[in-house]
């Protein structure tokens, strides 16, 4: 930590999201704007505290001289996390880093990798990792009139009801699969403002050529799928336990795999619907 | 004489430090923090566990049982969930207790249909994800675009396998893993 504060520091700032204070230095005036973008939802400005719980540090690169680059550097704490000639890349992985850190230190919510929308005043989590259709899924909820909270986390509060965590939905390319950010207002659709009960948990994935069926499960089934994909699971386990126990007693649990989206997510709000 | 010692085992539930337990509408979520296992038994198999009290011998726990079932099945199918207790660690080992029989054996010895067998015990397991386990888990032979992406930890960028996660570097030849 010493080497790195020998550095010269051109100035930095603290944040707060969800509870975790974040601090960033960087090495160049100016250059904390360009981070402001890739910073989670929720975030607000505060003054130093006196602990932080994360601090990232970027070393700016760029030309130096008509023939030489160099690299920018990103560190958290001491670790080096990130060392490019693309400052792009280092968008990509400070806010990736940046999201798990946050997810994982939470000591006010539970961050459980899941899509989640609102239907008729309750909310409805999708739990799944990267590749099980979450976004696509989220998207085709969405259009059909669903509150937008996420496409990557559900986040829950110590009495199980979801806040939003409204980033872009992150729609994968046709050819690379990179993902493409696209706004909920692109497509005709509403985010949500306030956090709400959980109403359903579907534990689904996209299967090519299926039909969507879901069948009902028992709530410690849906708590199970939960805690399967709850970032801080081992880290914070009896929170976790807490928090998806509270989300899944009064909800409905669906499993199943699904076919096109649009398909599914008329399957799914007509159960809804009917319970 | 080995039957005898099972009619006289008094399983104990394994309520100690190490387990994290919480209820739900008759279920219940056991967390194992050795080995960070996560077990959830039906209604029926958390009345028997309940039930396993380091008092009651099997077929007492059996005879405490509300079910349809004869005694005599009844008590197989006490059996039978102890001894899947007793693998799992949720109570105190025995080692003398037999293997213990998959759902669809068990419905198959006690001659019941497939439909009956939402009323017989059920344990489903996990293992508690990781951090970066539980976000990101873009597994080998997946696209990816950077190395963080892979549960490997190697987005390879050579000419053949670009732009998938791979095992490792040695997977990955020539270019070798995105160093970002």
């Amino acid at each position: 930590m010493q080497k790195i504060n020998r550095l010269v520091w051109a100035e930095g700032a603290c944040f707060e999201s969800y509870g975790v204070r974040i601090g960033i230095r960087v090495s160049q005036p100016g250059a904390i704007e360009r981070l402001v973008p890739f910073l989670p939802p929720q975030w607000k400005t505060i003054e130093p505290p006196r602990e932080l719980d994360a601090l990232y540090s970027w070393v700016v690169g760029g030309d130096r001289r008509s023939n030489v680059r160099t690299f920018d550097i990103l560190y958290r704490g001491v670790g080096r996390i990130a060392r490019t000639l693309k400052p792009e890349e280092l968008f990509e992985i400070f806010e990736a880093k940046l999201r798990i850190t946050v997810a994982l230190l939470s000591r006010r919510f539970v961050f459980i990798h899941a899509a989640a929308v609102g239907w008729r005043g309750k909310a409805v989590i999708m739990p799944g990792r990267s590749f099980t259709g979450k976004s696509t899924l989220v998207e085709a909820l969405v259009r059909a009139g669903a509150e937008y909270f996420s496409d990557e986390y559900a986040v829950l509060d110590k009495n199980g009801r979801v806040h939003p965590f409204a980033k872009p939905i992150s729609v994968r390319a046709p050819v690379t699969l990179k993902q493409e950010p696209l706004g909920v207002k692109d497509i005709g659709g509403t985010t949500a403002e306030h956090p709400m009960r959980v109403g359903a948990i579907l534990a689904t994935r996209y299967r090519e050529r299926a039909k969507s069926r879901f069948r009902e499960a028992s709530p410690g089934q849906g708590m199970l799928d939960l805690v399967a994909n709850a970032v801080a699971a081992r880290w914070a386990p009896s929170r976790v336990l807490t928090a998806t126990r509270k989300a899944s007693v009064g909800a409905i649990v669906l499993r199943g795999s699904r076919g096109e989206a649009r398909e599914a997510a008329e399957r799914l709000l007509a159960i809804l619907e009917r319970a | 004489m080995a039957s005898q010692k099972m009619s006289n085992w008094r399983p104990k539930a394994s309520k100690r430090k190490g387990l994290l337990v919480e209820e739900v509408r008759g279920e219940v979520l056991v967390y194992n923090l050795k080995g960070h296992r996560v077990h959830c038994l039906n209604d029926p198999a958390a009345r028997i566990w309940n039930l396993c009290d380091g008092r009651r011998t099997l077929k007492q726990i059996a005879e405490g049982l509300e079910s349809d079932l004869d005694p005599a099945t009844r008590e197989l199918v006490v059996r039978n969930a102890v001894a899947q207790f007793s693998r799992l660690g949720l109570v105190a080992a025995n080692d003398e207790a037999p293997a213990d029989m998959s759902r669809r054996e068990l419905a198959r010895k006690i001659g019941i249909g497939a439909a009956a067998t939402v009323a017989l015990p059920l344990i489903i397991s996990i293992i508690a994800p990781t951090p970066a386990h539980a976000a990101t888990n873009i597994a080998n032979g997946n696209p990816c675009t950077l190395s963080a992406d892979c549960q490997s930890g190697c987005c390879c960028a050579n000419a053949t396998l670009r732009n998938t996660c791979q095992a490792n570097a040695g997977v990955c030849s020539g270019a070798g893993c995105k160093t970002s």
